[in-house]
């Protein structure tokens, strides 16, 4: 259904009037107009009935007894974990530190303990024979004891 | 005014004893949180409960926008207002809620005239409003079931006056083509 002119204003001046005040002019329009188009009379019956439908259908309902008490709980929850996530970089960073020193200090306590595997086999020795001036090499096949 | 115990607190008063509370939960006391629940909870449910037409959505609402206000407490630069700061949550979080839920299908019996019940009634509303879009939906109820002026709901939408009488407009006519649509003959 396509309004004319005449009826896009009366509706348009319809609806305003619930959030201004109307013109005498703009009044007489709808006066008028009410009076001469059957359509825009219709109009006005639905729309203040759907409105007065929509206004008796409100809710009033009651809120539950314990609703208080729901917040409450979830506002205690909630301090906790901001706390917990403000705190948490700092809790994470110490607890990395705490494992540091810790394994830095476990290190430190163990005695030193040569790698076997890297010993040699035996070891050249220089020896200053009396009878020779010059000093001669011997080279001792025997492996190193640890305890030597 | 509101009344505590036998003495009427006026208006300032009243204003005095929020900002009050509003001071002292920023400092973490609970019975001011506690206070500030008290006064404002009736308002929270009522209007979520409209938007969303279920009393149990409507109360989940209402705590999440507790919990969200006092979380941005510290935000809010003047202490008187914390009653719109917490509405304004509320209504944006029912609108949130809104946005989710999908539009349910109407179907009516129209071999049954409208019988006009209180309760057909407010099912029939309930099922109109489920059709219209979350901003629509919202400023309709705000202005017809809460009786908000057209600045109040421009405020709390965080959208200009002209933006609420056009969509008002636009609601009033969408509801009222649909429930001629549902019911099936003009009243």
């Amino acid at each position: 259904m396509k309004l004319n002119l005449a009826c896009k204003r009366y509706r348009k001046l319809w609806n305003d009037c619930d959030s201004r005040e109307l013109k005498r002019s703009e009044q007489r329009f709808l006066e008028h107009h009410r009076c001469v188009c059957d359509e825009c009379r219709q109009f006005e019956q639905t729309a203040s009935f759907t409105l007065d439908l929509l206004r008796s259908a409100t809710l009033e309902p009651e809120v539950s007894l314990t609703f208080d008490e729901r917040v409450l709980r979830r506002v205690r929850v909630q301090t906790v974990r901001e706390s917990l996530s403000y705190w948490s970089p700092a809790l994470v960073g110490a607890g990395i530190a705490c494992v540091a020193i810790f394994a830095t200090l476990q290190i430190a306590a163990m005695p030193v303990q040569p790698n076997r595997a890297r010993l040699p086999d035996g070891e050249a020795m220089r020896t200053i024979n009396s009878d020779s001036p010059l000093p001669s090499l011997i080279l001792s096949k025997k492996p190193l004891r640890l305890d030597q | 005014m509101i009344e505590a115990g036998s003495y009427v607190l006026q208006p300032s008063e009243v204003a005095a004893q929020e900002r009050q509370w509003v001071s002292r939960c920023r400092s973490g006391d609970e019975t001011a949180l506690a206070c500030l629940i008290a006064r404002h909870r009736n308002r929270l449910v009522r209007t979520a409960t409209n938007l969303l037409r279920d009393r149990h959505e409507a109360e989940d609402i209402a705590q999440e926008a507790f919990l969200k206000a006092f979380r941005e407490i510290g935000k809010l630069r003047d202490d008187r207002a914390f009653s719109g700061f917490i509405y304004r949550i509320c209504v944006r979080l029912c609108m949130d809620r809104l946005r989710l839920k999908r539009a349910e299908l109407v179907e009516f019996d129209k071999s049954q005239p409208h019988q006009g019940g209180a309760v057909e009634n407010k099912v029939v509303v309930e099922k109109l409003l489920s059709l219209l879009p979350a901003d629509l939906r919202t400023t309709l109820v705000l202005r017809e079931m809460e009786q908000l002026s057209y600045e109040e709901v421009a405020e709390v939408m965080h959208v200009p006056i002209g933006t609420v009488r056009s969509r008002l407009h636009t609601a009033r006519e969408r509801f009222r083509k649909l429930w001629i649509e549902a019911v099936g003959s003009e009243a």
